[in-house]
């Protein structure tokens, strides 16, 4: 098939950090989630967990920003990649990205940038809740209509309220 | 070093000092991780000679368990002290959560903790970067206010935060640590430990992660253990009921507390997923795991209207919903966000709460006694009072902080009663909490008060089904096999258990010691055994290790535990349950008999090879490669 997305569903995510621990391990050989091409941002207190990750632009501002056309597109997976031959290291794609989706390496001070893992993600295959999916554009949007659906039952249910603090 | 991190990190808060060590690999490879790491500790510093918990010489330890950071099934953390507030044992506490692994991944095997802060501090640690500030401004906050600010003050919200509410500032023996929403567990009290040394909080972020010796081999490890683990039909309970399931599982089977384990009737546990389910607004994990037991609620009805938290676990909901009688759901929601702010630790708060709600029942106590509070069995308002006053120790919370037990004697003395009579309705473990009933099922009695760690315990019920060596889920060939030989599996029988609470036992100190969380082994009747972790760990620390060798290592760590105790004093004499467990009968009819349980007991020491007063014989100890402690034991305790 080929041209398949990797689709984030926040709301299911439970926040559990596992997509970070083996993306790490699989392409850095050590478990470090700030290694991790995959980055789960949290609010505890809001049980809101987002995973964010490449969304593999069509039109990637990373590679308009790119000074030495470091980012190309892979043919097989789509996704965009980083030739670390060329790349200078200057963090113009991280800060061009709306979705954080490059990161710097603390250690090696390279570009950790999604590659799909050639067509099999690991964070989708290690994914407990399938907040994480690896599916065809069009099924992708089927879901994230099925998910704004739902959250808007839920708001239906659930008047959302000002947090009370517990009095003690 | 691979797998472990390497490096331990003293904070002298008396001086303000920091300093590192490097980990000995020797004695990682001997003692695992967590709860080894903390009993070996705590014998080496010779803890027994730590005179009050809140002396300056007393020490916090706090060890992220061998495999977390580098598996996904650990993410816990025992915490532990030579004398424990509750019970002025050595006492060991359990968190799970993110901290740990944060922790590991910022590069530390252990935290070591002591002297006395003359100001309020806490702790930031940045990968190498630790420094001891001033936390003035967070004098008496609340849990969710501090982390709050912390995160705001360092600069990152990601850090992970550790602190301890107004209940271990205020000393009460039940405090405990919180990390997010999450208690730790484990009923010591150790909150109030780092309370008297003025430490509030500890916040860690860390990039530096574990090394590890075959990455390939790893993933491949980890991805059969999760693909078991998500097949078995209990974590399908757990993710789609989370800790709900096993509190009506458990009422059916007849193992759930109920009126201060007077077992009469009660209905709600059968219901409570249902109650409470309408207040669930998501599942919430811990770092790594597949099973995501824990529930985020909002309550969006008054009087509690947008009242938010998370951490329901089974301790809380066992001993809060069914022990202390009927209570709403919305109410239990609410002690349990309750519990979390003011940093008390459920499961002992509870067992004190239910035991005064049995005097009261029993005419024992009255309004004079309690300020005016009426202790009726399901009274939301008494509850909530009392844990408002015993965190502030206001009033009757001042003498209750201090225990149930020093309760009891002080009452006893005021009443004219002997204090026997009013201690006889504490049901205990060496002072701390037991979760469920143990008098139908003698191999969970026989571990429940045995065991040298809290929380306790075993259920052969699990395999009442079992026909065959495969039907024992996670168990290796050879130890189901004489399960099955021995008919263990039938609760009622007394022979053979001994060898069921020496096998899971052992496990259970791997486990701790590894920091894999409970709720995926074997001891609860999931797939993740001993061989599926001797797996994990060859490839995570480049130590060839088959699963006999992970037992040896949890047999070490529950002997050194054992000397431990012994040397605080503590012999067969306190491994019998406590009288009321021994002479009232269930309604179903259970009771532990003392003559079997004896021969059970000495069944026990034998296949422990411990002496008959159960502490561990010399052979032992050098056959588990503990020279120094038969050497220190023929001298004598």
């Amino acid at each position: 098939m080929g041209g398949e997305v990797l689709f984030i569903d926040f709301e299911a995510c439970t926040g559990c950090r596992i997509c970070e621990m083996v993306c790490s391990l699989h392409h850095e050989g050590v478990v470090n989630p700030a290694k991790s091409r995959i980055r789960v941002v949290g609010w505890e207190e809001e049980g809101v967990y987002v995973p964010l990750s490449c969304q593999q632009c069509d039109e990637p501002f990373c590679e308009k920003v790119c000074p030495v056309k470091a980012t190309y597109r892979d043919e097989k997976t789509r996704a965009m990649l980083v030739n670390h031959d060329l790349c200078i290291g200057c963090r113009s794609c991280i800060m061009a990205c709306p979705f954080e989706g490059p990161a710097l390496d603390p250690e090696a001070k390279k570009i950790l940038k999604c590659d799909l893992c050639g067509g099999e993600p690991r964070c989708v295959a290690f994914c407990p809740t399938s907040a994480l999916k690896y599916l065809q554009p069009t099924s992708a949007m089927l879901e994230k209509k099925n998910s704004a659906f739902l959250r808007r039952i839920r708001m239906l249910r659930v008047k959302l309220t000002k947090p009370l603090l517990v009095k003690g | 070093m691979w797998g472990w991190a390497g490096k331990i990190l003293k904070v002298d808060l008396g001086h303000g000092k920091i300093s590192m060590e490097p980990l000995s690999k020797p004695f990682a490879r001997a003692f695992l991780g967590g709860r080894g790491f903390n009993a070996k500790f705590l014998y080496e510093a010779k803890a027994w000679r730590v005179s009050s918990p809140y002396s300056p010489e007393n020490f916090v330890v706090i060890s992220p368990g061998g495999l977390v950071g580098a598996s996904p099934s650990a993410s816990r953390t025992i915490i532990s002290s030579p004398r424990s507030p509750a019970n002025s044992l050595f006492g060991s506490e359990s968190i799970g959560s993110h901290w740990g692994s944060e922790l590991k991944w910022a590069g530390y095997d252990m935290v070591i903790l002591y002297g006395k802060a003359s100001k309020p501090v806490y702790l930031q640690i940045e990968d190498g970067d630790v420094k001891i500030r001033d936390a003035s401004h967070l004098k008496g906050k609340k849990v969710r206010e501090v982390a709050e600010i912390l995160r705001e003050e360092v600069g990152d919200s990601k850090a992970k935060v550790l602190a301890v509410g107004p209940a271990g500032e205020n000393l009460v023996a039940s405090a405990s640590l919180v990390s997010g929403f999450r208690r730790s567990t484990g009923g010591c009290g150790i909150g109030s430990v780092l309370g008297s040394k003025n430490l509030k909080a500890i916040i860690v972020r860390g990039s530096v992660g574990v090394k590890v010796a075959k990455p390939d081999e790893l993933e491949r490890a980890w991805e059969e253990a999760y693909h078991k683990l998500l097949e078995s039909p209990l974590s399908k309970l757990w993710s789609a009921y989370g800790p709900t399931w096993l509190v009506k599982a458990f009422k059916e089977n007849g193992s759930l507390p109920t009126y201060n384990w007077q077992q009469l009737p009660l209905t709600t546990p059968e219901r409570i997923h249902f109650l409470l389910e309408k207040y669930w607004l998501k599942s919430v994990a811990c770092t790594g795991c597949a099973l995501h037991c824990d529930r985020y609620y909002l309550v969006w009805e008054e009087p509690f209207k947008g009242l938010r938290g998370a951490g329901i676990d089974y301790d809380f909901l066992s001993l809060f919903t069914s022990n202390m009688g009927d209570l709403k759901p919305r109410e239990i929601l609410y002690i349990n966000s309750l519990l979390s702010e003011l940093g008390l630790d459920a499961a002992q708060t509870a067992n004190w709460i239910s035991v005064m709600m049995h005097w009261w029942q029993d005419g024992l106590i009255c309004e004079e006694d309690t300020d005016g509070l009426r202790f009726e069995w399901g009274n939301f308002e008494a509850v909530a009072e009392t844990l408002r006053r015993i965190a502030y120790r206001e009033g009757f919370g001042n003498l209750l902080a201090e225990g149930i037990f020093r309760f009891a004697e002080k009452l006893a003395e005021r009443k004219g009663l002997p204090a026997e009579k009013l201690k006889r309705y504490i049901i205990h473990s060496r002072g701390l909490p037991i979760l469920w009933e143990v008098r139908h099922e003698k191999g969970a009695a026989l571990a429940c008060f045995t065991s040298t760690f809290n929380p306790p315990s075993l259920n052969t019920e699990l395999w009442l089904q079992c026909k065959t060596p495969e039907d024992f889920i996670g168990l290796p060939r050879e130890v189901a096999e004489e399960f099955l030989k021995l008919k263990l599996q039938l609760p009622g029988r007394y022979e053979g258990k001994a060898a069921a609470a020496v096998f899971l036992e052992d496990c259970c100190a791997v486990y701790d010691a590894l920091g894999v969380c409970r709720n995926h082994t074997a001891w609860a009747g999931q797939p993740l055994g001993l061989e599926e972790l001797a797996k994990e760990f060859s490839a995570a620390m480049g130590i060839e290790c088959g699963w006999m060798e992970l037992k040896k290592a949890g047999e070490r760590i529950c002997n050194v535990e054992r000397i431990l105790l012994a040397k605080y004093g503590f012999d067969r004499m306190n491994d019998y349950p406590p009288p009321r467990l021994l002479e009232e009968k269930t309604p179903r009819g259970a009771l532990l008999e003392k003559a079997k349980y004896d021969a059970m007991l000495e069944e026990y020491y034998e296949r422990r090879g411990w002496g008959k007063n159960g502490i561990p014989a010399e052979g032992k100890l050098r056959e588990l490669g503990l020279n120094e402690l038969a050497e220190d034991l023929k001298g004598g305790r």
